[in-house]
Parts: C-alpha cells; sequence; structure tokens
C-alpha cells in the first residue's frame, strides 16, 4: 500500500500527481508481510537500499522514486508505540500512528496498481505526527491534500475515527486543522488559502467550537 | 547494513511524542486560550482591524464580543459577525489571517465566519 504524500496525488483523477511535488514514495508494509516483502524485493532489479538508510531503496533510473519502506502494525495507535523491527535485508520503522491506515481504492496507471490508504486514517495520521519545522507543514499539507480528494462518506468516516479518540488525541487534530487553516503557501504544495473553507466544515464535522 | 540509523529516529520520534502530549495536556490545563483563538480564526474567512471606536459602534448595535478576546492579556474585542451584519459606517482594515503580529496590535477585530446553513 502506497502512503504518505503521494497519496493526494493518487487520488487525483487519472493520478495527475500535480499536487504534491516529493522524489520518494513511501510504501507501507504490514508487519505481517514483512517476510513477503523481502521475498519480493530479492527478485526485484534496478533498486538497492541505501548505504545509509536501510529502510529506504535508491533507484537505478534517476528518473524513478526513492522508495521508502515504513512498517505498520494493526494493533498500534499512538507514535510513542513505534518500534524498530530489525532485519539484515529489509529492516522497518514501525510507526504507531501507521495503525490508522485501512486499505482502500486500488488505482491504475500506466500499467502500475497501487493500493492506496482510505483517506479518512491517513488524514488521522497525517493530522497527529508530530509537527517540526518545513517537513511538519508539509505533512500538514498533504492532510489538505486528502482533505480535497475525499468524499462526504470518507469525512464521515473520519469524524466517527476521531470522536473514538481519546481527548488528547482529539485535541491534537483541532490543533493541527487550525495551524493548517493558516499555513502559508508552500510551492509544489497544495494551496492553504483555497483549503482554508474545506478545514472550516471538517472543524464544524468535528463539533469544533472556540 | 545497520538499522542503528532506525534505532536513532525512533528515539527522536518517542522524544516528540513526548512533548506532544504534554503540549496536549497543556492545552486543556492552562485554559488553553491561544487554541481557542487559533480555531476561532480557522472558523473564520476574513479578519478586519477596527478602531476602538468602532469597537464602541458594534456595542451600541448590540454585538457583544466573542469571550476568547476577553481572555486574552491584554484583552482585545473580537466581534464574529456575518459579512452583511457589519455597520457601513465601518470599513476596518483587512488582515491576513496568517499575521499574528498584526491581529494581536489591532485595538478590536472583527472576524468574518464562513457561511454556513
Amino acid at each position: 500500500m502506497v502512503g504518505g504524500s503521494q497519496v493526494p496525488n493518487l487520488l487525483q483523477p487519472n493520478a495527475a500527481s500535480t499536487l504534491v511535488v516529493s522524489q520518494d514514495v513511501d510504501l507501507v508494509v504490514p508487519v505481517r508481510s514483512h517476510e513477503e516483502v523481502r521475498e519480493v524485493l530479492s527478485r526485484m532489479s534496478g533498486y538497492a537500499p541505501s548505504p545509509a538508510e536501510p529502510s529506504v531503496w535508491l533507484p537505478a533510473d534517476p528518473e524513478c522514486l526513492e522508495i521508502n519502506f515504513i512498517g505498520r502494525d494493526p494493533d498500534l495507535r499512538e507514535s510513542a508505540d513505534s518500534y524498530v523491527l530489525d532485519d539484515a535485508r529489509l529492516p522497518l520503522l514501525v510507526f504507531g500512528l501507521l495503525g490508522f491506515l485501512r486499505e482502500g481504492m486500488t488505482v491504475e496507471t500506466e500499467g502500475v496498481r497501487a493500493r492506496l490508504p482510505r483517506p479518512a486514517g491517513l488524514l488521522a495520521e497525517k493530522l497527529l505526527t508530530e509537527r517540526t519545522g518545513l517537513k511538519g507543514e508539509r505533512d500538514l499539507l498533504v492532510a489538505l491534500g486528502l482533505l480535497m480528494h475525499s468524499s462526504d462518506a470518507d469525512l464521515n468516516e473520519f469524524a466517527e475515527l476521531y470522536d473514538g479518540l481519546p481527548q488528547e488525541s482529539q485535541t491534537l487534530i483541532l490543533s493541527s486543522l487550525a495551524v493548517l487553516s493558516r499555513l502559508r503557501p508552500q510551492s509544489g504544495m497544495p494551496d492553504p488559502e483555497r483549503g482554508r473553507e474545506l478545514v472550516d466544515v471538517l472543524l464544524a464535522r468535528l463539533h469544533s467550537t472556540p | 547494513m545497520t538499522s542503528e540509523r532506525l534505532h536513532a529516529r525512533l528515539r527522536q520520534i518517542r522524544a516528540r511524542a513526548a512533548i506532544r502530549a504534554w503540549e496536549a495536556r497543556q492545552i486543556r490545563h492552562a485554559r488553553g486560550v491561544w487554541f481557542r483563538l487559533e480555531l476561532l480564526l480557522a472558523h473564520s474567512r476574513r479578519a478586519l482591524a477596527i478602531s476602538a471606536a468602532d469597537a464602541a459602534l458594534l456595542r451600541a448595535d448590540g454585538l457583544e464580543p466573542h469571550a476568547v478576546g476577553h481572555e486574552l492579556e491584554p484583552a482585545k474585542l473580537i466581534f464574529v459577525v456575518s459579512e452583511d451584519r457589519v455597520p457601513s459606517a465601518i470599513s476596518g482594515e483587512d488582515v491576513p489571517l496568517q499575521d499574528d503580529h498584526r491581529l494581536l496590535l489591532a485595538p478590536a477585530l472583527i472576524l468574518i465566519p464562513f457561511h454556513r446553513e
């Protein structure tokens, strides 16, 4: 399953990929499938593990994206629960917040099929991720890209997920949305000024009142 | 090949998660006026800086300032008013909602919410 900043790109009509400029793609590996993925990688050509970052695989062709393998354990929900799955071939950082992800639609573009997560879970993950500097702002703008391509049903699913969270997590989500609403535009990212009304509508759905 | 780098990232993630949990608790414990002000701004389509005299005019018109403004130090008069209810005698000056400095320096503010049925 694809995760991270490429998801809004792939949710665009015909996977147009004009929303977010990024040099890599996150591939989410369920920990129970780790061995299968490792097997597939042993047969894959054109990519090799980065000597500096063993969960990142670099393309031989500079036109291709780097692959960042990240682990998902469906039983986790908190960032603090993250752990490292040690392995000589494919070590993984298993992110606790990726436990929110659920498999969604499959897109097919130029003969390649890619499974995407359902927007609600990825939105929760992006809004709960710790924000640090420019990377943190980019994460929030990726959340905006998801909002731009979320259906009414996706937003309902997100609101249900939100209702089931502890109060601290709910506060963090509202805080992230409030920050997102007032971000300044960044080149190669969704325009936060144009997305402000979407954020307002989502906040209203979450019954946030200042 | 070593995964020591992943372990180093894991330590950073856990440290940041602890800080973020602390921040979330502070929002509740420290009354969270900044949090509520940010939410109010997120619900606003426009912000207008107005003078103290304009604020007095709004109050004379029966409009009450929002409670969040009273919690700021110094207190600020913040009126949440739909566009069609802003008296024509008040023009105000548009302030970008990202501009914290100007928002906080304004003597008083009108916040115009996004329209919702």
